[in-house]
């Protein structure tokens, strides 16, 4: 007996074998990296917490201590479930399921043991990736994901540890790349759906920040210091001047004294109706995911390209709530003449103010009234009293309280920001009798070099007024843009700096400017081309292929061949070893001699040497016994002689054998070939 | 399960059919390799579908890509663990003959000429699997698998092959070889009557001298051990002489069936196995006779080995280089 043999006589299925300390950490390591992304669009206990877990796991291989228990397993699954449920009050949707699959995934690296445990470890880093992709779609992440993917199959790989890791990690790269075609085809080429397949667990995007249906003051000030993107516009003309860059939002008609809140969508079978004047604007919008249903479009929009509604109030609507970026093509014109009949509905709701409230206002409002013959006159008297009045722009304006807000911020601090500023002014129109209301939205924009694209960011956020005056419908204000540069504090300087209310403008070309613009332009296209690639984007690109009247079953079927076809040439090229041509003359003469045999049955074996060969062929084929021998005596004496003429004779001889044809002979040796393989 | 019995049984007829032939050296050729998705591969596929429609639920572009990537990776894989045993060369086979009771050894040598390395290579038989192996380019190494251990005689391995789930342990790919012979010897027996006929043992016909008793010195010739050259006498005389013991090479042993105590078949042949053992252990020529069969006097391992598979394969038909 062999002692040495008795562990090979059990009989194991493949990889239950225990996994190699390398291959437990490389696991580890790309779990770990897979669950770094959650740390930014989840709460930090859950990241933390698996990666606490995983320690604990790195800590018991280095130890080469037991495992814990299956209670100790329980209990800690019962505690992951509990704080998922207390923190995220539900157990659906992408946020408590994401969360879920972090910690779970942590919990099976507690309990894995074999190659095959570990290889599930690294599989479920791609889990873990997808979920943080439903978070977070960033080009930042996608570019991590990369490394997590390569981490994850070099996890993946088990033997190998007769290899080294610069080794292991081309190998690992190779792999990659060789997957990367067929991968492209496939999501090229698989067939997009308009919208959602089974639409549930709308997943709460942790980072996306929007405009919201409630207007209070503050909320504008907190979203400008975002200096995230919230959408992009490429004009196809001219972009338009700061002053006429205005993208629409929630509009706010009810104020109770401190909020404002939108009329709510009570006649979705009703449409905004404007008369546009002047020239059209053409241009693209690139919108970040936001969880509102707000489109933003060049003020006023008249067709849009993705499906949208214009309600009476002239906001743009998609169909449900935007949880991923969305691209579509828009026309509008900035000139316009928007309900000039207006409803006494809608008269009557844009007139309404609390009873009572800011009485000094309400006298102010009067007495403009009283001393301008037209409702323009009193819209002019009370910009230029915001003007000449002490106010200030800033972002901390502190906190109002109380009743009469607006009499305290217009009497008294005097400092606000956008929202306190639009709100004041429609309390004082309303109180001289002129319908006013708020609109949010977004404003000015800086345009980026690299790529032209207008970029609005979250500090682009804004309040401004909408005043209805007889005969020209509703009239934009902003009351913001008459505060002096001078009083405009340092703190919202870079929020008005792309504005159209700055008087200034920050002439920053410094070198991180570029490198931000050169960031926003790839991450545009990021946007763009793979995450916005999506039905409307695949249906352009068939069109352009001349795949337009194709249906989708053909679609599919191409899909499917192409991604074939490209498995198979890597298959070819990446992977089978490919005949290199030979550099010298001689042996380029002699493999292809070879070749020709082979072609006939006779293939030259890797240990064969010329003059074995020779011998063999010439005993399966002994009428050509002569000029076989003569082949293999020419190549020896080309290859390891001094004759200079055999060379030449070489390939004179090969010719000649080419001439002869396969003969009758080459059949009967392939057939005597194979009866005698099956003889023995 | 009758179904998955049924396929494993078609399975292994077609596979079998397949197999790749025992004229060594021989490359494993594409229409010899049959692979499949591993238990692992399949979990991997659900987790490729998984994403998939995660990524359907919430048109997540990003979601496709990593659901298409990992597909393509899948499959990426199968090539390679093909390639892993496409073009390996086998260039032999053999199991070391044992005594009964004892594992037999399976030896495959394998070679690997082309320039990446094969991981993982792994041998199957019988119902048991081997310890893996990677070779690197260039290397030629053994894939040894333990057989169970079985009575004396003939046995054929029906089930046997080559397998490797590298690199990622998502498929299986398998060639089959063809069924291997080997011998195994009857068990020594450990409570054997002394071998009749031997030194000190009372026997027929026969000195009693010690094989290690000096006896002078003799002329050497072609043939004979260096260890029975007499070096010290060589140096005084520079004649190679051989030194002559007493009792070696003169006489001829005859280890007869016949003469084997007891009635029981196994026993007996157990019993001059062991016979065989000694009379090889004491270097004088020695003969076997089986009814039927007679083995010619001789010495050497070459000679125990033919009687022992005589013995082995008692009551024949013995092949010819016994």
């Amino acid at each position: 007996m062999r002692p040495g043999h008795d562990k090979a006589l059990k009989d194991r299925a493949p990889g239950s074998e225990n996994a190699s300390p390398a291959q437990a950490h490389r696991a580890l390591i790309a779990l770990a990296a897979a669950a770094m992304p959650f740390f930014f669009s989840l709460p930090p206990w859950v990241a933390g917490g698996a990666l606490v877990i995983m320690g604990w796991r790195t800590l018991l291989l280095r130890t080469r201590r037991p495992l814990p228990g299956i209670i100790v397993k329980t209990i800690l699954i019962f505690l992951a479930l509990v704080a998922v449920v207390i923190s995220f009050r539900s157990f659906g949707g992408a946020t408590a399921g994401g969360a879920f699959l972090v910690i779970t995934a942590a919990l099976k690296s507690l309990e894995s043991r074999s190659v095959r445990d570990f290889r599930i470890v690294a599989l479920s880093c791609w889990l873990l990736l997808g979920a943080a992709f439903l978070l977070d779609q960033s080009l930042v992440l996608g570019i991590y994901a990369v490394f997590v993917a390569w981490l994850s199959v070099l996890a993946l790989q088990g033997v190998h540890e007769t290899l080294g890791w610069p080794a292991r990690a081309r190998i690992t790269g190779r792999v990659l790349v060789a997957a990367l075609p067929v991968a492209l085809i496939l999501f090229v080429m698989f067939p997009r759906l308009p919208g959602p397949l089974f639409r549930f667990g709308a997943p709460k995007l942790a980072s996306v920040s929007g405009l919201s249906d409630i207007l209070s003051p503050g909320s504008i000030a907190a979203l400008s210091q975002s200096n995230a993107i919230a959408f992009r516009v490429k004009f196809q003309a001219a972009v338009p001047k700061p002053a006429a860059r205005y993208f629409r939002g929630p509009v706010f008609t009810h104020f109770n004294g401190t909020t404002w809140l939108t009329n709510r969508d009570i006649h979705p079978h009703l449409a905004g109706q404007f008369k546009p004047s002047g020239t059209a604007v053409h241009y693209r919008v690139l919108e970040r995911a936001n969880g509102t249903r707000y489109l933003f479009a060049l003020a006023l929009p008249v067709r849009i390209s993705t499906a949208s509604r214009l309600t009476p109030d002239y906001e743009l609507l998609a169909p449900h709530r935007l949880w991923n970026d969305i691209e579509y093509n828009g026309v509008s014109f900035p000139h316009y003449a928007a309900q000039v009949r207006l409803p006494p509905a809608t008269r009557a709701a844009n007139l309404e103010l609390p009873s009572g409230a800011d009485p000094r206002t309400r006298a102010l409002a009067r007495k403009w009234r009283g001393a301008s013959k037209t409702p323009a006159g009193v819209v002019r008297k009370a910009l230029a009293w915001f003007r000449d009045k002490p106010f200030y722009y800033t972002l901390r304006p502190g906190r109002l309280s109380g009743r009469n807000q607006i009499d305290t911020f217009l009497f008294r601090t005097r400092r606000g920001f956008c929202e306190h500023y639009a709100s004041a002014f429609a309390v004082l129109m309303r109180a001289a009798g002129i319908p006013t209301r708020v609109v949010t939205g977004y404003a000015g924009g800086a345009i980026n070099p690299y790529d032209g694209w207008l970029v609005l960011r979250q500090s682009n956020a804004h309040a401004w007024d909408e005043v209805w005056l007889a005969h020209r419908g509703w009239v934009r204000v902003d009351p913001t843009s008459v505060i002096p540069p001078g009083r405009i504090e340092a703190s919202a300087a870079s929020a008005v700096a792309s504005s159209p209310v700055s008087h200034f403008r920050h002439l920053d070309t410094g070198f991180f400017w570029h490198i931000r613009n050169f960031w926003d332009a790839v991450n545009t296209t990021w946007t763009e081309y793979v995450i916005g690639y999506g039905h409307s984007l695949q249906n352009r690109l068939f069109d352009k292929l001349g795949l337009a009247g194709a249906g989708p079953l053909a679609a599919a079927l191409l899909m499917v061949a192409l991604a074939a076809m490209a498995g198979m040439l890597v298959a070819l090229f990446g992977f089978t070893q490919w005949r290199t041509r030979e550099k010298e003359p001689v042996k380029r003469i002699y493999s292809r001699w070879c070749r020709r045999l082979a072609r006939s049955g006779l293939e030259r074996r890797p240990w064969e040497g010329p003059v074995d060969f020779s011998r063999r062929v010439a005993r399966a084929w002994p009428e050509r016994a002569r000029a076989a021998d003569e082949i293999a005596r020419l190549y020896c004496a080309a290859r390891y002689g001094e004759d200079a003429t055999a060379t030449e004779a070489l390939k004179r001889r090969v010719r000649q054998w080419r001439q002869a044809g396969p003969g009758p002979a080459a059949t009967a040796t392939r057939r005597r070939g194979r009866s005698g393989r099956g003889s023995r | 399960m009758r179904v998955f019995h049924f396929l494993r049984h078609w399975m292994d007829r077609t596979t079998s059919r397949r197999s790749v032939g025992n004229n060594w050296p021989v490359a494993v050729a594409n229409r010899q390799i049959f692979i499949l998705p591993s238990r692992f591969g399949i979990t991997g596929a659900g987790v490729a579908l998984a994403l998939l429609l995660v990524a359907l639920n919430y048109q997540s572009s990003p979601v496709f890509l990593l659901a298409f990537f990992l597909g393509s990776l899948l499959q990426t894989a199968m090539v390679i663990t093909h390639q892993h045993l496409r073009g390996l060369v086998i260039s032999d086979i053999a199991v070391d003959p044992v005594f009964a009771g004892e594992a037999p050894c399976l030896r495959i040598r394998v070679s690997n000429l082309r320039r990446r390395a094969r991981p993982g290579l792994q041998c199957f038989g019988g119902e048991h699997g081997s310890r893996s192996l990677t070779l690197q380019s260039g290397d030629t190494d053994s894939l040894t698998v333990d057989l169970p251990a079985s009575g004396r005689g003939r046995h054929q391995l029906q089930r046997l092959g080559l397998a490797c789930t590298e690199p990622f342990g998502t498929f299986r790919a398998w060639s089959r070889l063809q069924p291997v012979d080997y011998i195994v010897y009857p068990r020594p027996a450990a409570d054997a009557p002394p071998p009749p006929g031997f030194a000190g043992h009372g026997g027929s016909g026969t000195k009693h001298a010690q094989p290690d008793d000096f006896a002078g010195l003799a002329r050497y010739r072609p043939g004979d051990r260096p260890g029975q050259i007499a070096w010290l006498a060589y140096a005084r005389s520079g004649e190679l002489e051989r030194k002559h013991f007493a009792g070696g090479g003169t006489s001829i042993h005859w280890l007869d069936f016949s003469e084997v105590p007891g009635t029981d078949t196994e026993k007996r042949l157990s019993i001059l196995t062991s016979w065989c053992l000694a009379a090889e252990h004491s270097q004088q020529p020695w003969g076997l006779r089986l009814p039927g069969h007679r083995i010619a006097a001789g010495k050497g391992p070459r000679h125990l080995t033919a009687c022992l598979r005589a013995l082995a394969l008692f009551p024949g038909p013995y092949d010819g280089n016994g």
